[in-house]
């Protein structure tokens, strides 16, 4: 019911009283709150501008302010609440009240709090309501503002402890760098300036003198961490696999920058969308944190799996359908985001997949096959089932879940042949995958 | 602070009891919808305790001592504003109103246009006027009709008529708050 319903309400119940208890002061009385209705209706003529202002590029996490400059156009007073319904999803602020005075400009502030990815801020959504609170109107300001909100690099280099780092990187050069043990090239005198640790005993007492290994120099190799920001990644079922990807990556960036050059590759699945040449500066981890600015898909559903529908269409069907569906879909060609990503490869470098491997399958593994020939790989894949919401799972949901985990765990065990593979969760970061390559699994 | 000492005033003047009410709905002033709904009650009482069966015999007095308070008592509970130095002597001036029914209807009204002229009227002051007007209008015009005795229910049903006419002539669409909405 509204405000001004009970008033009404209460002028016709001293109409009635007067008609029924013949009282003709009741009657005026309800005549006077009518008549005050009335007058509040006439004069309550809202108008205003607000102008705001906000910083392009933001840190996910960290508090910004959005500047308002809000004018009263009319000389009667007004308050005026600015919402936050205009806020992406995920973004955390307070709405923001103020009263103004006629023709009074006010400069305000609000505190928000935004989460990773690219965005336009549509203008920001007013309520102007008249001081007596019965009546309002909303003002919408008609502006955009193109945001990057880039992942926060103090939450996760906070996130990582120091006997971790240290831990993950020893095991990341031992197993896949080929680091187990140090090659021996040679074996010579020993020098001044020689390392004790390094001295060949057998030899030593074979010759009657000091003799030391002189081994292989590490060799620095690329990184390249390949990233899938498909469709199906993007799809937010309960915790964003995308957000999970970022912070994993930015993770393992991190660890490995220290030591080897890292570069990042992220597609979707018509094209790269970003490409970070691999380089060892300090500037080299604000760039890969810019270049996993993904925002999320919203979706509640997880992805269908048609296996039970069999459609059998003709090969020329299949070449006329190559030829239109990249004019459709606007793209250059017929190849894929990944198959874009593969062709930026350098002859040698060590590759880390992060991907859905329901989404691509086929290609991904004849992708992972003829690449395992020259380069050493190791795949990361986020389980979409463990990101899913607990709380929506009903018995359909679940049997549906349940048939995909089979399926899951099959597809699975056909890439383990390929490549060393990891299967992750929500709560899994760099500490399991260390633990998953001393367990072995992958092999 | 002012509208409750109008009131209080008012009611000593007019014989009424229910005004002393008035310090109670100017406490839920704080909370818009409890202020409304314990104003409905109020109005009610009031209604019932203050008795004119003849708008051609009324005391005009004692209407303006009871109506005009009682307005104001809802206009400045609604805006809830601070007390400030004109609250101080306008509650003053009320008290010391006592001792003259004319004197308190003089303040009566310039509390009245004090309080509204703050808000610019422009409209409204048009608006309330051809209201009025049109209700002295109505009643002068009729007398031969409706100065009847027994005629208050009569009376009433025409000052109803046309205060809902008045409304509707005036009426225009607004988005209102809800009761119990926060802000």
């Amino acid at each position: 019911m509204k405000r001004e319903e009970v008033l009404i309400l209460l002028s016709f119940l001293l109409f009635v009283q007067g008609y029924l208890l013949e009282n003709v002061f009741s009657a005026l009385l309800g005549f006077s709150i009518l008549l005050y209705l009335v007058f509040l209706r006439q004069e309550f003529l809202p108008d205003i501008k607000i102008e705001w202002n906000l910083r392009k590029n933001l840190e996910s996490g960290k508090k910004t302010k959005i500047k308002y400059r809000v004018k009263n156009l009319t000389n009667k007073k007004l308050k005026v609440i600015i919402g936050t319904d205009f806020l992406p999803f995920g973004f955390k602020a307070d709405p923001l009240s103020l009263t103004l005075s006629g023709k009074e400009n006010k400069d305000i502030e609000q505190a928000i709090i935004p989460v990773k990815g690219s965005y336009t801020l549509k203008g920001p959504i007013a309520k102007i309501l008249d001081v007596r609170g019965l009546y309002f109107s909303e003002y919408r300001r008609d502006s955009n503002i193109e945001i990057e909100v880039y992942p926060s690099l103090e939450e996760i280099k906070d996130g990582l402890k120091e006997d971790k780092q240290l831990k993950a990187t020893k095991l990341l050069k031992k197993y896949l760098f080929g680091l187990k043990s140090p090659e021996i090239d040679s074996l010579k005198k020993f020098e001044l300036g020689d390392d004790l640790k390094h001295v060949d005993w057998k030899a030593t007492a074979r010759l009657g003198e000091l003799i030391v290994k002189d081994l292989l120099k590490e060799t620095e190799s690329d990184v390249y961490l390949i990233i899938d920001a498909g469709s199906e990644m993007r799809k937010s079922l309960w915790k964003s696999k995308v957000d999970y990807i970022t912070a994993l990556t930015l993770q393992i960036a991190y660890l490995l920058l220290k030591r080897h050059r890292v570069g990042v590759i992220v597609h979707d699945d018509f094209r790269i969308v970003h490409h970070v040449v691999p380089k060892k500066s300090e500037e080299q981890i604000k760039l890969i944190s810019r270049s996993l600015a993904i925002a999320p898909k919203h979706s509640a559903i997880p992805r269908l799996k048609f296996s039970d529908i069999n459609l059998k269409i003709s090969s020329a069907s299949i070449n006329f359908l190559n030829k239109i569906l990249p004019i459709i879909k606007r793209r250059k060609s017929i190849a894929t985001g990944l198959m874009e990503a593969i062709k930026l490869l350098p002859e040698s470098a060590f590759l880390i997949f992060v991907s859905d491997i329901t989404s691509n399958t086929a290609e991904l593994m004849s992708v992972l096959y003829k690449l395992n020939k020259k380069h050493d790989i190791l795949l990361l894949t986020p389980n979409p089932i463990l990101f899913y919401d607990e709380n929506k799972l009903t018995r359909d949901t679940l049997i549906h879940l349940y048939q995909r985990y089979i399926e899951r765990k099959e597809v699975l065990k056909k890439f383990r042949k390929i490549v060393p593979t990891i299967d992750l969760g929500p709560s899994d970061f760099v500490d399991v995958i260390q633990y998953e390559l001393i367990k072995g699994e992958m092999l | 602070m002012m509208a409750v000492f109008l009131a209080i005033v008012g009611g000593v003047l007019s014989g009424t009891k229910t005004p002393f009410l008035s310090p109670i709905l100017y406490l839920t002033r704080g909370k818009k919808d409890l202020f409304i709904l314990t104003f409905l009650v109020y109005c009610l009482i009031l209604g019932y305790e203050a008795y004119e069966n003849n708008i051609y015999e009324i005391d005009i007095f004692r209407v303006f001592e009871l109506l005009i308070p009682t307005v104001i008592l809802l206009d400045l509970s609604l805006k809830n504003k601070k007390i400030g130095r004109s609250d101080y002597f306008f509650s003053f001036l009320a008290l010391i109103s006592y001792f003259s029914e004319i004197m308190f209807t003089v303040v009566s009204f310039t509390i009245l246009t004090y309080n509204f002229l703050e808000d610019k009227p422009s409209k409204g002051v048009l608006t309330t006027s051809i209201s009025v007007i049109a209700l002295i209008f109505v009643f002068v015009i009729g007398k031969s009709v409706f100065d009847l005795p027994g005629s208050a229910s009569t009376q009433a049903i025409i000052i109803s008529a046309l205060a809902v006419i008045t409304s509707l002539l005036f009426w225009k669409k607004l988005e209102r708050t809800e009761m119990f909405a926060s802000e």
